[in-house]
Protein backbone atom coordinates (compact mmCIF):
# COMPACT_ATOMS: atom_id res chain seq x y z
CA UNK A 1 0.00 0.00 0.00
CA UNK A 2 0.88 3.64 -0.41
CA UNK A 3 3.66 2.28 -3.16
CA UNK A 4 2.03 3.53 -6.50
CA UNK A 5 3.92 5.29 -9.13
CA UNK A 6 2.92 9.10 -9.65
CA UNK A 7 2.75 9.58 -13.04
CA UNK A 8 0.52 11.55 -15.38
CA UNK A 9 -0.70 8.71 -16.41
CA UNK A 10 -1.88 8.09 -12.59
CA UNK A 11 -1.73 11.45 -10.86
CA UNK A 12 -1.86 11.95 -7.39
CA UNK A 13 -4.80 14.08 -5.33
CA UNK A 14 -4.53 16.75 -3.09
CA UNK A 15 -7.66 18.21 -1.19
CA UNK A 16 -7.17 21.03 1.30
CA UNK A 17 -10.12 21.75 3.73
CA UNK A 18 -10.06 25.77 5.06
CA UNK A 19 -11.63 27.12 7.88
CA UNK A 20 -12.85 30.75 7.01
CA UNK A 21 -14.66 31.26 10.14
CA UNK A 22 -14.86 34.92 12.02
CA UNK A 23 -12.21 33.85 14.12
CA UNK A 24 -9.65 33.47 11.61
CA UNK A 25 -9.11 36.79 11.42
CA UNK A 26 -7.44 36.81 14.78
CA UNK A 27 -4.16 37.43 15.19
CA UNK A 28 -1.59 34.24 14.91
CA UNK A 29 0.56 33.66 18.15
CA UNK A 30 3.75 35.29 17.29
CA UNK A 31 3.19 36.23 13.47
CA UNK A 32 1.86 39.65 13.98
CA UNK A 33 -0.97 38.77 11.17
CA UNK A 34 -4.04 37.02 10.85
CA UNK A 35 -4.71 33.15 11.29
CA UNK A 36 -6.39 33.59 7.62
CA UNK A 37 -3.29 35.97 5.97
CA UNK A 38 -1.11 33.10 7.17
CA UNK A 39 -3.12 30.28 5.78
CA UNK A 40 -3.38 31.55 2.33
CA UNK A 41 0.12 32.70 2.69
CA UNK A 42 0.60 29.01 3.44
CA UNK A 43 -1.45 27.61 0.82
CA UNK A 44 -0.05 29.91 -2.09
CA UNK A 45 3.39 29.12 -1.51
CA UNK A 46 2.25 25.42 -1.44
CA UNK A 47 0.61 25.46 -4.47
CA UNK A 48 3.24 26.79 -6.26
CA UNK A 49 6.01 24.94 -5.08
CA UNK A 50 3.77 21.68 -6.26
CA UNK A 51 3.54 23.74 -9.68
CA UNK A 52 7.24 24.67 -9.71
CA UNK A 53 7.85 20.20 -8.90
CA UNK A 54 6.05 19.83 -12.24
CA UNK A 55 7.77 22.16 -14.27
CA UNK A 56 10.30 21.71 -16.75
CA UNK A 57 11.69 25.41 -17.27
CA UNK A 58 9.17 26.12 -20.20
CA UNK A 59 5.78 26.44 -20.54
CA UNK A 60 5.38 22.68 -19.62
CA UNK A 61 3.96 21.53 -16.23
CA UNK A 62 3.49 17.91 -15.96
CA UNK A 63 -0.09 16.57 -14.43
CA UNK A 64 1.02 15.10 -11.86
CA UNK A 65 -1.35 15.93 -9.04
CA UNK A 66 -4.97 17.01 -9.07
CA UNK A 67 -5.64 19.99 -6.65
CA UNK A 68 -8.93 21.40 -4.76
CA UNK A 69 -9.46 23.38 -1.84
CA UNK A 70 -12.41 23.78 0.08
CA UNK A 71 -13.73 26.72 1.98
CA UNK A 72 -15.69 26.74 5.06
CA UNK A 73 -17.76 29.48 6.79
CA UNK A 74 -20.82 30.27 4.74
CA UNK A 75 -21.84 26.54 4.15
CA UNK A 76 -18.84 24.65 2.26
CA UNK A 77 -17.75 25.35 -1.29
CA UNK A 78 -15.15 25.15 -3.34
CA UNK A 79 -12.46 28.11 -3.39
CA UNK A 80 -9.13 27.62 -5.39
CA UNK A 81 -9.91 30.07 -8.01
CA UNK A 82 -10.63 28.45 -10.93
CA UNK A 83 -12.44 25.71 -9.42
CA UNK A 84 -16.09 25.09 -9.26
CA UNK A 85 -19.07 23.17 -7.94
CA UNK A 86 -18.79 20.81 -10.78
CA UNK A 87 -15.18 20.70 -10.99
CA UNK A 88 -13.88 21.27 -7.41
CA UNK A 89 -10.57 19.57 -8.68
CA UNK A 90 -7.73 21.05 -11.19
CA UNK A 91 -5.19 19.48 -12.51
CA UNK A 92 -1.72 21.22 -11.71
CA UNK A 93 -1.05 22.76 -15.12
CA UNK A 94 -4.79 24.18 -14.76
CA UNK A 95 -3.20 25.48 -11.61
CA UNK A 96 0.26 26.70 -13.09
CA UNK A 97 -1.53 28.55 -15.70
CA UNK A 98 -4.39 30.36 -14.38
CA UNK A 99 -3.44 31.75 -10.73
CA UNK A 100 -5.95 34.42 -9.35
CA UNK A 101 -3.16 36.62 -10.02
CA UNK A 102 0.86 37.35 -10.29
CA UNK A 103 2.06 39.39 -7.67
CA UNK A 104 5.81 40.84 -8.25
CA UNK A 105 7.75 40.34 -5.35
CA UNK A 106 11.45 41.84 -5.05
CA UNK A 107 14.12 39.36 -4.06
CA UNK A 108 18.31 38.70 -4.63
CA UNK A 109 18.67 36.43 -7.52
CA UNK A 110 21.50 35.08 -9.50
CA UNK A 111 22.92 37.07 -12.19
CA UNK A 112 24.55 34.51 -13.67
CA UNK A 113 28.22 35.61 -13.11
CA UNK A 114 28.58 34.70 -9.68
CA UNK A 115 26.57 37.53 -8.34
CA UNK A 116 23.23 38.63 -7.09
CA UNK A 117 21.06 41.51 -8.33
CA UNK A 118 17.43 42.37 -7.13
CA UNK A 119 14.62 41.31 -9.23
CA UNK A 120 10.94 40.88 -9.03
CA UNK A 121 10.19 37.12 -8.91
CA UNK A 122 6.77 36.27 -9.95
CA UNK A 123 4.78 35.09 -6.61
CA UNK A 124 1.12 33.69 -7.57
CA UNK A 125 -2.21 33.41 -5.71
CA UNK A 126 -4.77 31.52 -5.83
CA UNK A 127 -6.76 32.30 -2.55
CA UNK A 128 -7.09 35.19 -0.81
CA UNK A 129 -7.44 35.62 3.23
CA UNK A 130 -11.02 35.17 4.22
CA UNK A 131 -12.96 35.29 7.85
CA UNK A 132 -16.47 35.77 7.61
CA UNK A 133 -18.92 33.04 8.88
CA UNK A 134 -19.19 29.77 11.13
CA UNK A 135 -17.23 26.79 11.47
CA UNK A 136 -19.15 24.21 9.71
CA UNK A 137 -16.99 21.42 9.01
CA UNK A 138 -19.45 18.42 9.05
CA UNK A 139 -20.29 20.42 5.55
CA UNK A 140 -16.99 20.62 4.75
CA UNK A 141 -16.03 17.24 5.22
CA UNK A 142 -18.87 15.60 3.90
CA UNK A 143 -18.17 17.69 0.65
CA UNK A 144 -14.84 16.31 0.46
CA UNK A 145 -16.09 13.19 0.92
CA UNK A 146 -17.91 13.40 -1.89
CA UNK A 147 -15.02 14.73 -4.23
CA UNK A 148 -12.45 12.32 -2.91
CA UNK A 149 -14.96 9.30 -3.67
CA UNK A 150 -15.48 10.32 -7.43
CA UNK A 151 -12.05 10.96 -7.57
CA UNK A 152 -11.01 7.12 -6.42
CA UNK A 153 -13.72 6.12 -9.04
CA UNK A 154 -11.84 7.50 -11.75
CA UNK A 155 -8.26 6.79 -10.88
CA UNK A 156 -8.35 3.03 -9.32
CA UNK A 157 -4.49 2.98 -9.35
CA UNK A 158 -3.26 6.12 -8.07
CA UNK A 159 -2.11 6.83 -5.25
CA UNK A 160 -4.54 7.57 -2.80
CA UNK A 161 -5.68 10.95 -1.99
CA UNK A 162 -4.30 13.15 0.64
CA UNK A 163 -6.85 15.50 2.47
CA UNK A 164 -5.58 18.56 4.94
CA UNK A 165 -8.61 20.30 7.40
CA UNK A 166 -7.06 23.21 8.64
CA UNK A 167 -9.12 24.80 11.35
CA UNK A 168 -8.75 27.08 14.15
CA UNK A 169 -11.94 26.32 15.91
CA UNK A 170 -14.25 23.41 16.83
CA UNK A 171 -17.15 22.14 14.37
CA UNK A 172 -20.05 24.21 14.54
CA UNK A 173 -22.45 22.21 12.57
CA UNK A 174 -22.07 18.50 14.99
CA UNK A 175 -19.37 16.26 15.56
CA UNK A 176 -17.53 15.77 11.90
CA UNK A 177 -15.94 12.25 13.10
CA UNK A 178 -18.59 10.18 10.81
CA UNK A 179 -17.80 11.88 8.07
CA UNK A 180 -13.87 11.48 8.55
CA UNK A 181 -14.32 8.05 8.60
CA UNK A 182 -16.32 7.90 5.50
CA UNK A 183 -13.30 10.18 4.00
CA UNK A 184 -10.69 7.86 5.49
CA UNK A 185 -12.76 4.57 3.95
CA UNK A 186 -12.71 5.86 0.64
CA UNK A 187 -9.50 4.50 -1.34
CA UNK A 188 -7.63 3.46 -4.76
CA UNK A 189 -6.14 0.07 -5.51
CA UNK A 190 -3.25 1.07 -3.61
CA UNK A 191 -4.78 2.41 -0.15
CA UNK A 192 -6.91 4.43 1.92
CA UNK A 193 -7.56 8.36 1.52
CA UNK A 194 -5.31 10.19 4.56
CA UNK A 195 -7.01 12.58 5.75
CA UNK A 196 -4.68 14.87 7.99
CA UNK A 197 -5.69 17.83 10.64
CA UNK A 198 -4.25 20.97 11.32
CA UNK A 199 -5.49 23.21 14.26
CA UNK A 200 -3.86 26.64 14.63
CA UNK A 201 -3.10 28.17 18.37
CA UNK A 202 -5.24 30.89 19.21
CA UNK A 203 -2.52 32.41 21.46
CA UNK A 204 1.22 30.80 22.82
CA UNK A 205 -0.08 27.41 23.85
CA UNK A 206 1.70 23.74 23.67
CA UNK A 207 1.87 23.00 20.37
CA UNK A 208 0.76 18.88 19.99
CA UNK A 209 2.76 17.43 17.17
CA UNK A 210 1.84 13.18 15.54
CA UNK A 211 0.45 12.35 18.72
CA UNK A 212 0.53 8.27 18.76
CA UNK A 213 -2.89 8.25 21.25
CA UNK A 214 -5.40 10.91 22.43
CA UNK A 215 -4.44 10.58 26.16
CA UNK A 216 -2.95 13.62 27.10
CA UNK A 217 -4.73 15.73 24.72
CA UNK A 218 -5.63 19.37 26.23
CA UNK A 219 -9.37 19.19 25.45
CA UNK A 220 -12.54 17.31 23.49
CA UNK A 221 -11.96 19.03 20.27
CA UNK A 222 -8.15 18.24 20.24
CA UNK A 223 -9.81 14.36 20.93
CA UNK A 224 -11.93 14.85 17.88
CA UNK A 225 -9.51 16.37 15.25
CA UNK A 226 -7.50 13.66 16.58
CA UNK A 227 -9.90 10.73 15.82
CA UNK A 228 -10.33 12.15 12.68
CA UNK A 229 -6.70 11.48 11.65
CA UNK A 230 -5.32 8.86 9.75
CA UNK A 231 -2.20 7.15 10.77
CA UNK A 232 0.88 8.45 9.52
CA UNK A 233 2.77 6.34 6.20
CA UNK A 234 6.28 5.54 6.68
CA UNK A 235 7.77 7.88 4.03
CA UNK A 236 5.52 10.33 5.97
CA UNK A 237 6.93 9.49 9.16
CA UNK A 238 10.39 9.83 7.59
CA UNK A 239 10.13 13.72 6.72
CA UNK A 240 8.91 14.23 9.59
CA UNK A 241 11.36 12.97 11.33
CA UNK A 242 14.25 14.60 8.84
CA UNK A 243 12.58 17.89 10.03
CA UNK A 244 13.30 16.94 13.73
CA UNK A 245 9.88 16.38 15.24
CA UNK A 246 9.47 13.10 17.46
CA UNK A 247 7.37 10.42 16.04
CA UNK A 248 6.25 7.57 17.53
CA UNK A 249 4.79 4.40 16.05
CA UNK A 250 1.33 5.28 15.00
CA UNK A 251 1.41 8.72 14.64
CA UNK A 252 -1.51 10.52 13.13
CA UNK A 253 -1.23 13.28 10.62
CA UNK A 254 -2.43 15.69 13.05
CA UNK A 255 -0.98 18.88 14.62
CA UNK A 256 -2.73 20.59 17.48
CA UNK A 257 -2.00 24.98 18.59
CA UNK A 258 0.42 24.57 15.51
CA UNK A 259 2.47 27.93 15.27
CA UNK A 260 3.05 29.18 11.86
CA UNK A 261 6.12 27.52 10.96
CA UNK A 262 4.44 24.25 12.09
CA UNK A 263 1.74 24.67 9.66
CA UNK A 264 4.17 25.33 6.95
CA UNK A 265 6.53 22.65 7.43
CA UNK A 266 3.25 20.09 7.79
CA UNK A 267 1.93 20.63 4.50
CA UNK A 268 5.73 20.14 3.19
CA UNK A 269 5.36 16.88 4.98
CA UNK A 270 1.91 16.25 3.80
CA UNK A 271 3.02 16.77 0.18
CA UNK A 272 6.12 15.21 0.23
CA UNK A 273 5.17 12.35 1.94
CA UNK A 274 4.30 10.96 -1.34
CA UNK A 275 7.85 11.97 -2.83
CA UNK A 276 10.16 8.95 -2.00
CA UNK A 277 7.96 6.05 -2.89
CA UNK A 278 5.09 8.20 -5.56
CA UNK A 279 6.87 10.18 -7.68
CA UNK A 280 8.87 7.79 -9.90
CA UNK A 281 8.10 9.11 -13.30
CA UNK A 282 8.19 12.60 -11.77
CA UNK A 283 11.83 11.78 -10.19
CA UNK A 284 13.26 9.35 -13.02
CA UNK A 285 13.54 6.70 -12.11
CA UNK A 286 12.55 4.01 -9.53
CA UNK A 287 15.22 5.53 -6.96
CA UNK A 288 16.45 8.56 -8.18
CA UNK A 289 15.41 12.87 -7.60
CA UNK A 290 16.49 12.89 -11.76
CA UNK B 1 54.10 0.92 -29.25
CA UNK B 2 51.40 0.91 -31.88
CA UNK B 3 48.18 3.49 -31.54
CA UNK B 4 45.10 2.46 -30.20
CA UNK B 5 42.00 2.20 -33.05
CA UNK B 6 38.99 3.34 -31.79
CA UNK B 7 35.61 2.74 -32.63
CA UNK B 8 32.12 4.17 -31.06
CA UNK B 9 28.73 3.45 -30.85
CA UNK B 10 26.40 5.66 -28.73
CA UNK B 11 22.81 5.19 -28.44
CA UNK B 12 20.25 7.22 -26.13
CA UNK B 13 16.29 6.37 -25.18
CA UNK B 14 13.90 8.33 -23.26
CA UNK B 15 11.95 6.57 -20.14
CA UNK B 16 9.09 4.20 -21.95
CA UNK B 17 5.89 6.56 -22.07
CA UNK B 18 7.86 9.56 -22.98
CA UNK B 19 9.06 10.96 -26.07
CA UNK B 20 12.48 10.96 -27.58
CA UNK B 21 12.47 15.24 -26.90
CA UNK B 22 11.56 14.51 -22.90
CA UNK B 23 15.32 12.64 -22.56
CA UNK B 24 17.40 14.62 -20.41
CA UNK B 25 20.56 12.31 -21.30
CA UNK B 26 23.21 13.44 -23.67
CA UNK B 27 25.80 11.91 -25.20
CA UNK B 28 28.55 12.69 -27.40
CA UNK B 29 32.00 11.30 -28.64
CA UNK B 30 34.53 11.67 -31.70
CA UNK B 31 37.01 8.69 -32.21
CA UNK B 32 39.77 11.72 -34.05
CA UNK B 33 39.91 13.28 -31.06
CA UNK B 34 39.46 10.40 -28.78
CA UNK B 35 36.87 12.56 -26.27
CA UNK B 36 33.34 11.05 -25.33
CA UNK B 37 30.87 12.08 -22.88
CA UNK B 38 27.68 11.41 -21.11
CA UNK B 39 25.63 13.26 -18.99
CA UNK B 40 22.27 12.75 -17.19
CA UNK B 41 20.00 15.94 -16.17
CA UNK B 42 18.10 16.27 -13.26
CA UNK B 43 14.04 15.98 -14.05
CA UNK B 44 13.54 18.24 -10.79
CA UNK B 45 15.73 20.97 -12.19
CA UNK B 46 15.24 23.31 -15.06
CA UNK B 47 15.21 22.58 -18.60
CA UNK B 48 18.23 19.70 -17.61
CA UNK B 49 17.90 18.22 -21.31
CA UNK B 50 19.74 21.92 -22.12
CA UNK B 51 22.05 21.59 -19.52
CA UNK B 52 23.35 18.00 -20.22
CA UNK B 53 23.94 18.71 -24.12
CA UNK B 54 26.15 21.70 -23.14
CA UNK B 55 27.77 19.71 -20.78
CA UNK B 56 28.71 16.96 -23.35
CA UNK B 57 29.03 18.90 -25.95
CA UNK B 58 31.56 21.22 -23.84
CA UNK B 59 33.71 18.10 -23.57
CA UNK B 60 33.71 16.73 -26.35
CA UNK B 61 34.72 19.82 -27.97
CA UNK B 62 37.90 20.05 -26.00
CA UNK B 63 36.42 21.96 -22.72
CA UNK B 64 36.63 21.03 -19.46
CA UNK B 65 33.18 21.51 -17.78
CA UNK B 66 34.72 21.83 -14.17
CA UNK B 67 37.19 24.39 -15.05
CA UNK B 68 36.05 27.70 -13.41
CA UNK B 69 36.01 29.60 -16.80
CA UNK B 70 34.33 27.20 -18.82
CA UNK B 71 31.83 26.49 -16.77
CA UNK B 72 31.36 30.23 -16.27
CA UNK B 73 30.59 30.45 -20.03
CA UNK B 74 28.20 27.31 -19.69
CA UNK B 75 26.44 28.31 -17.25
CA UNK B 76 25.56 31.91 -18.68
CA UNK B 77 24.85 30.14 -22.33
CA UNK B 78 22.04 27.78 -20.13
CA UNK B 79 20.60 31.11 -19.04
CA UNK B 80 20.60 32.64 -22.54
CA UNK B 81 19.24 29.59 -24.19
CA UNK B 82 16.26 29.14 -21.73
CA UNK B 83 15.52 32.33 -21.06
CA UNK B 84 12.94 34.35 -23.28
CA UNK B 85 10.66 37.33 -22.79
CA UNK B 86 7.33 35.22 -22.87
CA UNK B 87 7.98 32.61 -20.60
CA UNK B 88 5.16 32.09 -17.53
CA UNK B 89 5.39 32.80 -14.62
CA UNK B 90 6.23 29.15 -13.11
CA UNK B 91 9.48 28.57 -15.89
CA UNK B 92 10.43 31.74 -15.00
CA UNK B 93 11.01 30.65 -11.38
CA UNK B 94 12.00 26.92 -12.20
CA UNK B 95 14.72 29.14 -14.11
CA UNK B 96 15.70 30.70 -11.14
CA UNK B 97 16.10 27.53 -9.67
CA UNK B 98 18.86 26.39 -11.90
CA UNK B 99 19.70 23.20 -13.77
CA UNK B 100 21.59 20.12 -12.61
CA UNK B 101 23.17 16.81 -14.62
CA UNK B 102 25.67 13.81 -13.30
CA UNK B 103 28.32 14.10 -15.66
CA UNK B 104 31.23 11.77 -16.91
CA UNK B 105 34.10 12.42 -19.75
CA UNK B 106 36.57 10.36 -20.92
CA UNK B 107 39.70 11.27 -23.09
CA UNK B 108 41.88 8.56 -25.09
CA UNK B 109 44.96 8.87 -26.33
CA UNK B 110 45.63 6.57 -28.27
CA UNK B 111 49.45 6.44 -28.75
CA UNK B 112 49.99 6.33 -25.36
CA UNK B 113 47.25 3.47 -25.01
CA UNK B 114 45.70 5.79 -22.15
CA UNK B 115 42.59 7.40 -20.81
CA UNK B 116 41.50 10.07 -18.51
CA UNK B 117 38.16 10.36 -17.07
CA UNK B 118 36.29 13.17 -15.30
CA UNK B 119 33.30 12.68 -13.67
CA UNK B 120 30.77 13.53 -10.74
CA UNK B 121 27.39 11.75 -9.79
CA UNK B 122 26.21 8.90 -10.67
CA UNK B 123 27.05 8.67 -14.66
CA UNK B 124 29.52 5.44 -14.44
CA UNK B 125 32.79 4.04 -16.47
CA UNK B 126 33.42 0.71 -17.15
CA UNK B 127 36.90 -0.75 -18.17
CA UNK B 128 35.75 -3.89 -20.03
CA UNK B 129 39.02 -6.44 -20.56
CA UNK B 130 38.11 -10.08 -22.74
CA UNK B 131 34.41 -10.28 -21.09
CA UNK B 132 35.62 -9.28 -17.47
CA UNK B 133 35.44 -6.25 -15.29
CA UNK B 134 38.30 -4.39 -14.77
CA UNK B 135 37.01 -1.41 -13.03
CA UNK B 136 33.80 0.57 -12.48
CA UNK B 137 33.68 4.50 -11.49
CA UNK B 138 32.71 6.11 -9.53
CA UNK B 139 30.34 3.37 -8.51
CA UNK B 140 31.58 -0.24 -8.52
CA UNK B 141 28.06 -1.58 -6.75
CA UNK B 142 24.37 -1.55 -7.72
CA UNK B 143 23.41 -0.42 -3.96
CA UNK B 144 25.59 2.18 -4.15
CA UNK B 145 23.20 4.21 -6.82
CA UNK B 146 20.80 6.63 -4.47
CA UNK B 147 18.43 9.27 -4.96
CA UNK B 148 20.77 12.58 -4.19
CA UNK B 149 24.09 11.71 -6.04
CA UNK B 150 26.24 14.60 -6.36
CA UNK B 151 25.65 16.82 -9.35
CA UNK B 152 27.00 19.62 -11.34
CA UNK B 153 24.91 22.64 -11.42
CA UNK B 154 24.08 25.59 -13.53
CA UNK B 155 23.37 28.24 -10.76
CA UNK B 156 26.20 30.59 -10.56
CA UNK B 157 26.80 30.42 -6.78
CA UNK B 158 26.99 26.94 -6.86
CA UNK B 159 30.56 25.79 -6.30
CA UNK B 160 31.43 22.76 -8.47
CA UNK B 161 31.78 19.44 -6.72
CA UNK B 162 35.67 17.70 -6.86
CA UNK B 163 34.99 15.49 -9.86
CA UNK B 164 36.23 11.90 -9.17
CA UNK B 165 39.19 11.56 -12.09
CA UNK B 166 40.50 8.05 -12.87
CA UNK B 167 43.09 6.61 -15.02
CA UNK B 168 44.17 3.65 -17.18
CA UNK B 169 45.74 1.58 -19.84
CA UNK B 170 44.00 0.02 -22.86
CA UNK B 171 45.08 -3.24 -24.72
CA UNK B 172 43.29 -4.48 -28.10
CA UNK B 173 39.84 -5.16 -27.74
CA UNK B 174 39.33 -3.84 -24.20
CA UNK B 175 36.32 -1.73 -24.21
CA UNK B 176 35.31 1.44 -22.06
CA UNK B 177 31.93 1.78 -21.72
CA UNK B 178 30.56 5.20 -20.62
CA UNK B 179 26.53 4.76 -19.06
CA UNK B 180 24.01 7.09 -17.22
CA UNK B 181 22.61 5.86 -13.98
CA UNK B 182 19.75 3.35 -15.22
CA UNK B 183 22.11 1.18 -17.81
CA UNK B 184 24.91 1.45 -15.08
CA UNK B 185 23.10 -0.15 -12.62
CA UNK B 186 22.17 -3.17 -14.23
CA UNK B 187 25.67 -3.39 -15.59
CA UNK B 188 26.19 -4.14 -11.91
CA UNK B 189 23.71 -6.09 -10.98
CA UNK B 190 24.03 -8.77 -13.81
CA UNK B 191 27.70 -8.64 -12.84
CA UNK B 192 27.15 -9.33 -9.31
CA UNK B 193 24.21 -11.36 -10.23
CA UNK B 194 26.05 -13.88 -13.31
CA UNK B 195 29.22 -12.54 -12.96
CA UNK B 196 28.97 -11.38 -17.04
CA UNK B 197 28.98 -8.23 -19.20
CA UNK B 198 25.41 -7.21 -20.72
CA UNK B 199 26.16 -8.37 -24.40
CA UNK B 200 27.25 -4.68 -25.42
CA UNK B 201 28.00 -5.55 -29.06
CA UNK B 202 24.11 -7.52 -29.59
CA UNK B 203 22.80 -4.58 -27.77
CA UNK B 204 24.35 -1.57 -29.61
CA UNK B 205 24.18 -2.67 -33.31
CA UNK B 206 21.42 -0.64 -34.44
CA UNK B 207 19.14 2.11 -32.91
CA UNK B 208 16.66 -0.76 -33.29
CA UNK B 209 18.77 -3.66 -31.48
CA UNK B 210 19.33 -0.97 -29.04
CA UNK B 211 15.96 0.03 -28.53
CA UNK B 212 14.62 -3.51 -28.72
CA UNK B 213 17.00 -4.40 -25.94
CA UNK B 214 15.83 -1.65 -23.69
CA UNK B 215 12.19 -2.58 -23.95
CA UNK B 216 12.91 -6.01 -22.97
CA UNK B 217 14.95 -5.35 -19.99
CA UNK B 218 13.04 -3.02 -18.90
CA UNK B 219 9.99 -5.59 -18.99
CA UNK B 220 11.92 -8.14 -17.35
CA UNK B 221 13.05 -6.16 -14.62
CA UNK B 222 16.70 -5.39 -15.03
CA UNK B 223 16.60 -1.74 -15.98
CA UNK B 224 15.08 0.74 -14.34
CA UNK B 225 12.28 2.79 -16.41
CA UNK B 226 14.80 5.95 -16.63
CA UNK B 227 16.57 7.42 -19.95
CA UNK B 228 19.06 5.43 -20.79
CA UNK B 229 22.22 6.12 -21.98
CA UNK B 230 25.59 4.13 -23.64
CA UNK B 231 28.67 4.81 -25.36
CA UNK B 232 30.77 1.92 -25.89
CA UNK B 233 34.52 2.68 -26.94
CA UNK B 234 36.08 -0.39 -28.61
CA UNK B 235 40.38 -0.30 -28.65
Amino acid sequence: MYTAEINRSHPACLLLLIDQSTSMNETWAGTGTSKADQLALAVNRLLGNAVLLCSKGDDRVHDYFDVGIIGYAQGAAPVLHGSTAERPLLSIGELARNPKRVDPVIRKVSDGAGGLVEAALPVPVWVDPMSDGWTPMVKAVELAESVISQWCREHPRSFPPIVINVTDGASTDGDPRPEAARVRATATGNGETMLFNVHLAAGPRQQVAFAASAEGLPDRNAAMLFDMSSPLPPPMISAAKRLGYQVDEGARGFLYNAEATALIEFLDIGTRAVTPTGLRELTSGSDSMR
Amino acid sequence: MRPVALEVRLYSAQKAGRVSTENEDSVGGDVRTGRFAVADGASTSARSEMWSQLLVDAYVQGSNPFAADVLAQLRRRWRELVMSPDLPWFALRKIEEGSAAAFLGVTIDPDQRAFHAIMVGDCCLFHIRRGQLLSASPLDRSDQFSRFPELLSSRSGDDPKEPVERIGQLRDEDVLVLATDAMAKSLLRVFETHQRILPLDMMTRSRDDFSRKVASYRQRGYLDNDDVTLCVVWA
